[in-house]
């Protein structure tokens, strides 16, 4: 079984520096399904990105569509999706690594008090030290 | 293994002539539900929620025990056997089946 492989190759690094609903989304699909193909996942929020990791956050979309969010959530669950905190919750659940920028919490004014359990804060250089280990780098925002 | 084609019961008689499929087929298709331990129904689940639920599964199962999945989305179609390529897990079969994709894994 390699389903939790460590091998280098197998490793995914992802950004995400948008907090809206659709790159929220697209960041724990991609981290889930890379954790259950087996892959080490390391996503590292930044910028807005950074409000995904607050406890019981619930992403809006951008612009003109925020006040269709729920109407999409519906929609997402119709077709078997959970919101966006049960996918943060299997995402840990399946080892998919949470990083905070150091930078943006300073900037943003959040406290580690305020993100959710199990996310480890860090600067560029170690997150760039994984990335440059990893295969697939990803950047959403 | 298998037994002859022309001594099959009623029911696996009733079930060739209800899918329209060769009754070799009908015995291959029930030996192969003779061995699976679990089944996890995907329907109406779209991308990437059956790849989530089938890795959540397949962490409670034992090697060498067997999951059947059902889905609906196209995409697991591709998606399944890539999973089970990656993980190093077996895929004892895929087959379409009006609109529903039948998948055997072997966990390895």
């Amino acid at each position: 079984m390699t389903m939790t492989s460590n091998d280098a190759d197998d490793k995914v690094a992802i950004v995400v520096s948008e907090g809206s609903y659709d790159k929220a989304m697209a960041s724990v699909f991609l981290g889930s399904t890379a954790a259950g193909l087996g892959m080490e996942v390391h996503l590292f929020f930044t910028f807005f990105g950074l409000e995904l990791l607050k406890k019981n956050k619930r992403p809006r979309l951008k612009g003109m569509y925020r006040p269709f969010t729920g109407m999409f959530e519906k929609k997402m669950k119709g077709i078997g999706v959970e919101s966006f905190q049960d996918m943060m919750d299997t995402c840990s659940e399946m080892g998919v690594r949470l990083y905070a920028c150091s930078t943006s919490m300073e900037a943003m004014g959040l406290k580690k008090e305020q993100l959710r359990d199990g996310v480890d804060v860090l600067g560029a250089s170690k997150f760039l030290d994984i990335a440059a280990g990893s295969k697939v780098q990803l950047f959403i925002g | 293994m298998l037994r002859e084609t022309n001594r099959l019961s009623a029911r696996e008689k009733l079930y060739a002539s209800i899918y329209n499929i060769s009754r070799k087929t009908v015995i291959i298709r029930m030996e192969v539900a003779k061995m699976v331990d679990e089944s996890l129904d995907c329907k109406g689940m779209m991308c990437p929620m059956p790849i989530v639920h089938i890795t959540k599964k397949i962490k409670t199962m034992n090697p060498g025990q067997v999951l059947e999945v059902v889905a609906d989305d196209v995409g697991s179609l591709e998606d399944v056997p890539a999973w089970a390529d990656r993980t190093g897990n077996e895929l004892m079969e895929k087959r379409e089946d009006g609109g529903e994709f039948h998948f055997i894994i072997r966990k390895s």
